[in-house]
């Protein structure tokens, strides 16, 4: 996965380098691990990138007044890649197929894109493009063309800034950071399969593929958007707060506090709480940045993620019974730990719900999931998960629940990493 | 009878059309500086003639009107140049804002000072600068969101406005906004000899709409109220532009013509009337002259004073002139010769209940990049319902002016549906040469009628919460260490 973004202003003598730094930084949350942004102007073009947080990568502060950028949370992602010596692209996810084009294994994944492209015209290039993954490409002209592939597995938008130009990005959240501010005109969903194209004299709207089938990623509600951003046209925060409700349903047990996990799990908390009466309260205190520590590369990162961020308040804990709800169970050793700590702290019973369904299958379009054989939720039942991970009690949100909170249809979601099955033909 | 109709875009083909109309039948004259087929034909068949010329030279204008019976100004440059006022000189009737009452469009700074000294609600707080310099310790100091204006209203062009709330991004928008200020003075105002160059104006934000009137200079007699669409690109994204198309149905923009869901309600329509009625008076007392012709304000409904003027037009708006027009059911002959006889009073300016909603088609480089825009061979397969704007005749072959090519007009039962049938008569214009146009395809869309419904709702929410607490208009701040101040 990653973040992109591709800002578009008219007026050459616009600055876009800080729009594109505050852009990434509302999208520093899709990856946190190395950072990008190259800039273009008239008859000039510049990259800054490197490893690390947007705030520690991009300070050189080039000029020009175009730009694409982009966050990824692994190491081997560094974007943008450059598809010939004109053109560069920022990419969220994977294309998998590529039409009239034999993909070859031996070579690098790049170097197949950079194979199959040899100096196409984006717009035909693109459609040809098959699998999970949205995208920001440029050229040496300011042919900016941004767009989904055709099911829509991974999300773009596109904002406005007044007379000025117009941004698109893996999330809408960075309309409110950079862009103009809603009501005046807000942010929209970028349909699977369109495509947006800005050159120095247009802008509009094409539909490249017409997509009767949409498998929009279900991780995206869960996890990986942030609560301020509209996926799809679906506000995150309410499907969050509805899976913290349809948690209560499911895995209702008498208790005296419920605790999140921060970030993501406290609004799961907030509506488990609202709708039970039982009291929510602030479990943890931080100590130090704000890290997904999921996304952390090694267990060594993550522990040490999860052990700053989450310093239990003993005050909450101490001789209560606790539901402990979290976002998500990948290996099951971070929960283990934060399980630990809460014990430590006094707490007398916990009961562990997670506001997602088990993940049980590696993702192939770029969300960060281990191997398989990493993977708790798919070897162990949840009776022993909770033995594993030292709780009273330990429950999923079903795969049915998931669906009915995020409000689309079964047929309209990718659902692969929490059954394995990924749409047909991509793969 | 014989009409003499000045100018030659999409609103003067408007105009010719709704003379075209009138039980007088008469002829129709034309005088632009590029020929307007679709004007050309109306001209034609009425009997009438078709001159090239320089309508912002009164003499020049004046040879031609010398044999008609009325003459009808279209846009605002020959006001401003006075063209109105030579033909008043030689006793010939004529619909268009003379130099001074013109004054209101054409001076950007001196319709704000009005404003502000006859105390017309719904006036923006501004600021007037002889040079940039001047400017710039304000824009670095005080100078948050704002509109730059050039001070002479110059065909739409020239303004910048610019959201500066973030404090993170506020180096790079005080260096646009003084660059701009500076190529206002430079480049914008080069031309004219006026004191003030440069107006900085307060930015804020609502459903626009444009009230356009008649007047004789002692009744307002007004028109449904339009919305004009001034972004170049679909989903209000882009440069400005003299307006890609515009959207009406009834006085308040309803959703349709059997519906109870309007852009505005009647109460800020009629509020609207009375600020244009006010501007009217107060520019004639200041002047001493008399305002013979159409007036219009550009508005919108702001959150901090409701029905606000954003621009006076001393004409009609273009292309929001088509939509009134367009159902304009009493002869225009006749509101003309009440105007002239000032006893507009007497008269009752009826239009067909219908929703109109009105495209413009464009070449790819307006609005910015007009010579890459001009000159491609126009060709559409059928003319029903297109109005010909910036078009010309060279050598006998219809070619873009580097301006609007077309304004396709459809009319329905609800805006939607009439903004389908503008869709697809704008499919008919092609460009010869392959160049690509564009036009706005979300016009009257349900989707962005529901959108600027939501901003006038939530607009009004704000305004009408300030009257009630009596805030309407006023600014109070607290500055830390001095106390509270009220602006303006």
């Amino acid at each position: 996965m990653a973040g992109i973004l591709g800002i578009y202003l008219f007026d050459e003598r616009w600055d876009v380098f800080n729009f594109g730094v505050y852009g990434l930084l509302a999208l520093q949350h899709r990856g946190q691990e190395y950072a990008g942004l190259e800039v273009f102007g008239k008859l000039k073009r510049n990259k800054v990138a490197g490893f690390g947080l947007v705030e520690n990568v991009l300070v050189n502060k080039v000029s020009g007044n175009v730009c694409i950028g982009v966050v990824t949370p692994s190491v081997e992602d560094t974007q943008p890649i450059e598809l010939d010596d004109n053109t560069s692209l920022v990419i969220d996810g994977k294309i998998t197929k590529i039409e009239g084009y034999r993909w070859d294994y031996g070579l690098s994944y790049n170097e197949n894109l950079r194979r199959a492209f040899k100096g196409d015209c984006l717009e035909e290039f693109f459609s040809k493009c098959k699998g999970g993954f949205s995208y920001i490409a440029i050229n040496n002209e300011l042919k900016m063309v941004a767009g989904r592939g055709g099911l829509g597995i991974k999300p773009l938008s596109l904002g406005k800034m007044g007379f000025e130009g117009g941004i698109v990005a893996s999330e809408t959240c960075v309309m409110d950071i950079i862009g103009e501010r809603v009501p005046i005109s807000p942010a929209e969903n970028i349909e699977p399969g369109n495509m947006m194209i800005f050159t120095p004299l247009s802008a509009y709207m094409t539909q490249c593929e017409i997509c009767k089938e949409k498998a929009y990623c279900s991780f995206e509600y869960v996890y990986l958007a942030r609560p301020d951003s509209y996926i799809n046209d679906i506000p995150i925060y309410r499907v969050r707060r509805r899976i913290g409700e349809i948690l209560a349903e499911e895995g209702m047990i008498d208790a005296d506090v419920v605790i999140g996990v921060p970030e993501t799990a406290i609004p799961f908390a907030m509506a488990f709480s609202n709708i039970t009466g039982i009291p929510v309260e602030k479990g943890f205190e931080i100590t130090g940045k704000r890290i997904r520590s999921a996304l952390r590369p090694n267990q060594i990162e993550r522990l040490k993620g999860i052990q700053l961020k989450l310093n239990v308040i003993s005050e909450v804990v101490r001789g209560k019974k606790v539901i402990l709800i979290d976002d998500s169970v990948v290996r099951g050793n971070t929960l283990a730990n934060i399980v630990y700590l809460m014990k430590e702290k006094g707490a007398k019973e916990i009961h562990v719900r997670i506001g997602s369904p088990a993940i049980v299958s590696h993702c192939p379009f770029g969300v960060e999931v281990p191997p398989e054989d990493e993977l708790i939720g798919r070897h162990l039942s949840d009776e022993k998960i909770a033995e594993v991970i030292g709780a009273d009690s330990f429950k999923y949100l079903s795969i049915e629940g998931l669906i009915e909170a995020i409000g689309l249809k079964e047929e309209e979601l990718c659902l692969g990493c929490f059954n394995g099955s990924y749409p047909e033909g991509l793969i | 009878m014989k009409i003499l109709i000045v100018g030659g875009a999409g609103r003067e083909h408007a105009i010719a059309l709704a003379f075209s109309r009138s039980v007088y039948s008469p002829k129709i004259y034309c005088i632009s500086e590029m020929i307007n087929i679709g004007i050309k034909k109306i001209v034609d068949a009425s009997g009438g003639e078709y001159f090239r010329g320089n309508i912002n030279n009164p003499e020049e204008v004046a040879k031609f009107a010398s044999k008609v019976d009325l003459v009808f100004i279209g846009p605002e440059e020959p006001n401003f140049h006075g063209v109105p006022d030579k033909l008043e000189e030689m006793g010939i009737p004529c619909i268009g804002a003379n130099k001074a009452v013109s004054e209101i469009e054409m001076s950007k700074a001196t319709m704000r000072d009005i404003q502000w000294k006859y105390k017309i609600p719904g006036r923006l707080w501004y600021k007037k600068f002889k040079n940039f310099e001047e400017a710039i310790p304000y824009i670095e100091e005080y100078a948050e969101s704002i509109a730059l204006k050039p001070a002479r209203q110059a065909g739409g062009k020239g303004v910048k406005v610019i959201e500066d709330f973030q404090v993170y991004l506020q180096d790079e928008k005080r260096k646009i906004k003084k660059q701009h200020a500076e190529s206002i003075v430079k480049e914008y105002m080069k031309d004219y000899d006026l004191e003030y160059k440069l107006l900085i104006e307060e930015r804020v934000w609502g459903p626009e709409y444009t009230l356009q009137c008649f007047t004789d200079g002692r009744t307002v007699l007004p028109m449904p109220a339009v919305q004009d669409n001034k972004h170049a690109f679909d989903g209000d994204l882009g440069m400005e532009t003299g307006g890609m198309g515009s959207i009406s149905c009834g006085r308040t923009i309803k959703y349709g013509i059997d519906s109870d869901i309007s852009i505005l309600t009647e109460e800020e329509y009629w509020k609207s009337v009375e600020i244009v009625r006010m501007m009217v008076e107060a520019i004639q007392k200041e002047t001493g002259k008399k305002y013979h012709g159409v007036v219009a304000g550009q508005m919108m409904l702001t959150s901090i004073w409701g029905p606000t003027i954003i621009e006076m037009y001393s004409r009609f708006g273009d292309p929001e002139a088509a939509n009134v027009l367009t159902i304009l059911k009493t002869d225009i002959v006749e509101i003309c010769e009440a105007i002239i006889d000032e006893r507009l009073n007497t008269i009752k300016a009826e239009f067909e209940e219908k929703a109109v909603v009105v495209k413009a088609v464009c070449p790819e480089g307006y609005p910015n990049n007009r010579n890459l825009a001009k000159n491609h061979p126009v060709k559409i397969d059928n003319e029903n319902g297109i109005l010909f704007a910036s078009v010309d005749i060279i050598n006998g072959k219809i070619v873009t002016g580097g301006s609007r090519i077309v304004e396709c007009i459809g009319i329905g039962n609800t805006i939607p549906e009439a903004s389908l049938i503008a869709e697809k008569l704008c499919h008919n214009v092609k460009l010869e040469d392959g160049w690509r146009t564009f036009h706005r395809s979300d016009i009257g869309s349900e989707k962005s009628f529901r959108r600027r419904l939501e901003l006038a709702n939530l607009a009004r929410e704000i305004y009408q919460y300030r009257e009630r607490k009596g805030l309407l208009g006023r600014k109070i701040i607290w500055i830390p260490g001095k106390g509270l101040m009220e602006v303006g």
